[in-house]
């Protein structure tokens, strides 16, 4: 879709603009994901914007919208409320009739969709791309024991792990990218926010606008893992349906630099974390990291900052904390392991966040 | 006006006509684009969430009981809203005749926009500060302003469906909105971004 130049909207304009309504009012996930790069962009427009949501929260005032799970249940409240209307026989026959037909369709839709994944090709995906024919896409696979750079049509970059493949277009959709992975791949997406960047696996889809992520796929499970820039992931079957109803519900989950999702087979589920091995987002000099009787949550601000990830502790409770040490050269886990020792608190990783648990260093 | 605004219009007389013929589908869909919007509404008039959320649903309710012989509405939406704003307040007076309060006058009696404390959490300092004071200079308006300003911005009204459901001429909602922006400007003498970027107000 095209959107206007909203560079010369004005507060009005904004508030009654259903693109921008729908991230403020509704908190939908994807025009979220559009107004937060654009504002990155036009960093002179975020007054009015801000203005513009505040008026519409003020007006708004609570937030009613309501989960799905939730409309399930009204929608069976309002039909069984139905005063009693006597249904004829013929239209339950007909009704049945239809019924059975749609579970035949149906059985019959899933056993093709299990064959064609069975053969282990990445040719189940191709049903994304009716419009395409094989000849425009390219298929990459590596068989080499050593990175693959593979350079897309937008100057986008993808290094592909040994023994995994990627096909992409040769030349992208005029709306946007997308690439199917199998296996392993590291993207370095060039920014581009009017063509959502794709890319699909058998389990799940992250949308991007520029940024760089690693994906990960095995047999039993789905991983993304992000280092810079804004992702979003969603389930493979939510994507597709979103885009059979045209209807967009936030059923993805953001994930900023250092946090990973995973989507295990088994639950079906997508788990945010924090990365296994965070990288430093700042540069910051190692100087900063020796610390000489430092109040800990000092510390812990520091952190934040270096790895981008947020720290949830009780500060009153932290605030006899001191540290003297030298965390240049450790990493996140073990720095966090040597703060908990000497505070004798411990941390949990919950939602891509870090919690610490505390009992105090008041000595009593 | 804008074509999206078409868009949904006319989509809105094609979810009706689908509801007119017994689509579930249909209906979902409906219930689905307005729930959020219309509960929002009733609760400007009475502040509690369950009461709304029932009226709400009666509301839908009774629409799909009468679907065989309902007539179809110039605008699907301000019908709802003025269905719900209807039924919230006939529901509400009856509820507190029945518990022997002494009667109150609802409609003039609108709440409108009180801070909820939540903003400050979900968002940052800024944003909440800015909605707070908002608020403020809402809050200062006389009800019935508070309320054209609602549905028109809020609720992305035309004004002549405005004037529909609050049962006022199209003329006193030009003028009520006139009187609103008037009174909210002098409310924001000192933050200049706003006068200005509100210039080019339309109707």
């Amino acid at each position: 879709m095209k959107k206007p130049d909203y560079r010369d909207y004005s507060v009005d304009d904004l508030s009654r603009d259903d693109y921008f309504r729908s991230w403020v009012i509704d908190h939908n996930h994807q025009s979220e994901l559009f107004w937060l790069n654009w504002l990155e962009q036009n960093p002179d427009c975020t007054d009015k914007v801000q203005l513009a949501r505040a008026f519409l929260q003020a007006l708004g005032e609570k937030d009613t919208s309501l989960p799905s799970s939730e409309l399930d249940q009204i929608m069976t409240n309002i039909l069984q409320s139905n005063p009693a209307r006597v249904v004829p026989f013929w239209q339950r026959t007909a009704f049945q009739l239809a019924a059975s037909l749609l579970l035949i369709i149906g059985i019959g839709y899933v056993a093709i969709a299990y064959l064609q994944r069975s053969d282990d090709s990445i040719g189940g995906l191709q049903a994304d791309s009716t419009n395409l024919t094989n000849s425009d896409f390219v298929e990459t696979v590596n068989t080499g024991a050593q990175l693959q750079t593979i350079r897309l049509q937008d100057n986008s970059q993808v290094q592909l792990y040994p023994k995994s493949k990627l096909r992409y277009p040769k030349q992208f959709d005029p709306n946007r990218r997308e690439v199917y992975l199998k296996g392993r791949a590291f993207f370095s997406i060039t920014k581009n926010p009017r063509k959502p960047f794709w890319v699909y696996t058998d389990q799940i889809s992250t949308q991007v606008l520029g940024t760089s992520f690693l994906v990960t796929t095995t047999a039993s499970n789905a991983k993304v893992e992000v280092h810079s820039g804004r992702v979003s992931v969603y389930r493979r079957n939510d994507v597709s349906r979103e885009q059979q109803t045209s209807k967009s519900e936030s059923a993805g989950m953001v994930l900023t630099p250092n946090q990973q999702v995973v989507f295990s087979n088994t639950d079906k589920r997508l788990v945010k974390s924090v990365v296994d091995r965070p990288i430093n987002l700042l540069q910051t000099p190692e100087i900063e990291y020796i610390f000489d009787e430092a109040p800990i949550t000092q510390v812990l601000k520091l952190l934040e900052k270096t790895y981008g990830l947020t720290f949830i502790y009780d500060e009153a409770s932290l605030s006899e904390c001191y540290l003297t040490a030298n965390l240049t050269n450790e990493s996140l886990f073990d720095k966090l392991n040597l703060i908990c020792k000497i505070t004798r608190s411990s941390y949990e990783l919950v939602d891509g966040q870090i919690v610490i648990h505390s009992k105090g260093c008041d000595n009593k | 006006m804008k074509s999206n605004e078409r868009l949904s219009t006319a989509t809105d007389l094609l979810l009706w006509q689908q509801i007119k013929n017994s689509s579930e589908f249909g209906l979902r869909k409906l219930v689905e684009k307005y729930f959020n919007s219309l509960q929002n509404y009733g609760y400007k008039f009475v502040r509690d969430e369950d009461f709304v959320k029932d009226c709400v649903q009666e509301v839908f309710i009774e629409i799909w009981s009468r679907r065989d012989r309902i007539s179809t509405p110039d605008s699907v939406r301000a019908y709802l809203l003025s269905c719900v704003r209807k039924r919230v307040l006939r529901e509400g007076y009856r509820q507190r005749i029945n518990r022997d309060d002494e009667p109150m006058d609802l409609e003039n009696d609108l709440s409108f926009v009180e801070f909820s404390p939540e903003w400050s959490v979900i968002e940052q300092e800024s944003l909440a500060e800015t909605t707070q004071r908002i608020s403020d200079s809402l809050n200062q308006l006389p009800k019935r302003q508070r309320e054209v300003i609602y549905l028109r911005y809020y609720q992305n009204l035309e004004r002549d469906e405005i004037a529909d459901i609050m049962g006022v001429n199209p003329q006193s909602v030009s003028n009520l909105l006139q009187a609103a922006f008037k009174s909210f400007r002098e409310n924001w003498v000192g933050i200049l971004v706003l006068t200005r970027l509100f210039d080019g107000l339309s109707f």
